[in-house]
């Protein structure tokens, strides 16, 4: 049995008509911190999950309102101890707009995968469902 | 490669809004989208960018969430709960409802890029989305606004529920189109967020519904 090739990541200019991904999800961080501030949080926490009303259990997204206050507070730890999974996403999507800002304004190239990434594509969902599970552990278990 | 082989699409009415005309390539694409999304979303062009789509959906979804406030705020305000209300109760639900309504446009944009991101992702997943994120987006704003404009029908809380439900039939039918995938990856890429992750209904159909809550839950 052949041993599973790597795929690997790669820096390359856009082709034409290719979706540019850096200016789309980087100029959607600048809307959404926009709304961060600009929604009223009472707003905001008027909306309850439907699943935790109906169920009494968590779902993967509940404490997210309360992580992001903290985060645009800048309390990182209590960001985390309400929802991991979307302190996690929030910051790894402003380090990703950190990257989009540079390469655009410096038109530089690109970072794409490349590679057989679909052979690649269980073992990952995998290691995802198992991080997501976590996740909701720790949620049901901290009384979120 | 299969995607260059097939024959071009022609594009629904509104990518072709330049010689249709805006207003009746407006009718064209949501009577389409709203009654035989098949046909329509199997001659949805797959690229073409995404700002005449995303046009469409925030144009649509405004007038569509609007008229949802308009009418759930009109029925909160006829509820008994409303009458008891003090006049620093009732102001705060009007500010409330010139807030969402100002910031309804953004939320839109926000919310159809999260929503085309996290089904692609999960189209990825089953080896449904080969066709790329933009035949995705295309296809969730295009189904989300073809369907916006059932909440103009003055059915509080009922008409957004059916127009969310009815978007998601779209969308499922949209992305089998559009992927030329199997209808199960589409259908689970569409429904599993939404066991998965409560916050996207919420971000969905509770900013709409919110003003309604706030409105009934004053007292």
């Amino acid at each position: 049995m052949a041993p599973l090739a790597r795929p690997r990541l790669v820096w390359r200019q856009l082709r034409q008509g290719e979706f540019d991904h850096e200016r789309a999800w980087g100029l959607l961080f600048l809307l959404g911190v926009g709304l961060a501030f600009a929604i009223p949080e009472p707003l905001r926490f008027a909306i309850q999950c439907p699943w935790k009303r109906i169920t009494h259990l968590p779902c993967l997204g509940c404490g997210s309102n309360r992580a992001l206050s903290a985060l645009t507070a800048l309390n990182l730890p209590q960001a985390w101890h309400h929802n991991p999974l979307i302190t996690v996403c929030l910051l790894a999507w402003g380090a990703f707009s950190l990257y989009a800002l540079i390469v655009i304004v410096g038109r530089l190239p690109r970072l794409r995968p490349e590679g057989p990434w679909r052979r690649w594509r269980w073992p990952l969902t995998t290691i995802l469902l198992a991080l997501l599970g976590s996740h909701w552990v720790y949620l049901w278990s901290s009384g979120i | 490669m299969t995607a260059d082989a097939a024959p071009p699409r022609p594009g629904l009415a509104w990518d072709n809004r330049d010689t249709l005309g805006y207003g009746k390539a407006l009718l064209a694409t949501v009577k389409g989208v709203l009654l035989e999304p098949g046909p329509s979303f199997g001659a949805m062009r797959r690229d073409g960018g995404v700002g005449g789509p995303l046009l469409f959906a925030v144009f649509l979804g405004t007038l569509g969430s609007w008229a949802a406030l308009i009418w759930q705020t009109l029925l909160s305000f006829l509820l008994p709960t409303a009458l008891t209300a003090n006049g620093l109760e009732m102001l705060g639900t009007v500010v409330s409802l010139v807030v969402t309504a100002v910031l309804m446009p953004a939320l839109i944009v926000f919310q159809l890029f999260m929503i085309a991101g996290l089904v692609h992702l999960l189209l990825l997943v089953f080896d449904g989305g080969q066709h790329g994120f933009e035949a995705t987006f295309r296809t969730i704003a295009y189904a989300y606004g073809g369907t916006a404009p059932l909440n103009l029908l003055p059915i509080p809380y009922l008409a957004p529920l059916v127009a969310w439900v009815w978007h998601l039939v779209a969308a499922i039918v949209g992305l089998g189109k559009a992927h030329e995938t199997a209808g199960w990856k589409a259908a689970a890429a569409v429904l599993l967020p939404l066991g998965v992750c409560c916050v996207c209904i919420c971000v969905g159909i509770g900013v709409a519904l919110a003003l309604g809550v706030s409105a009934v839950g004053m007292n």
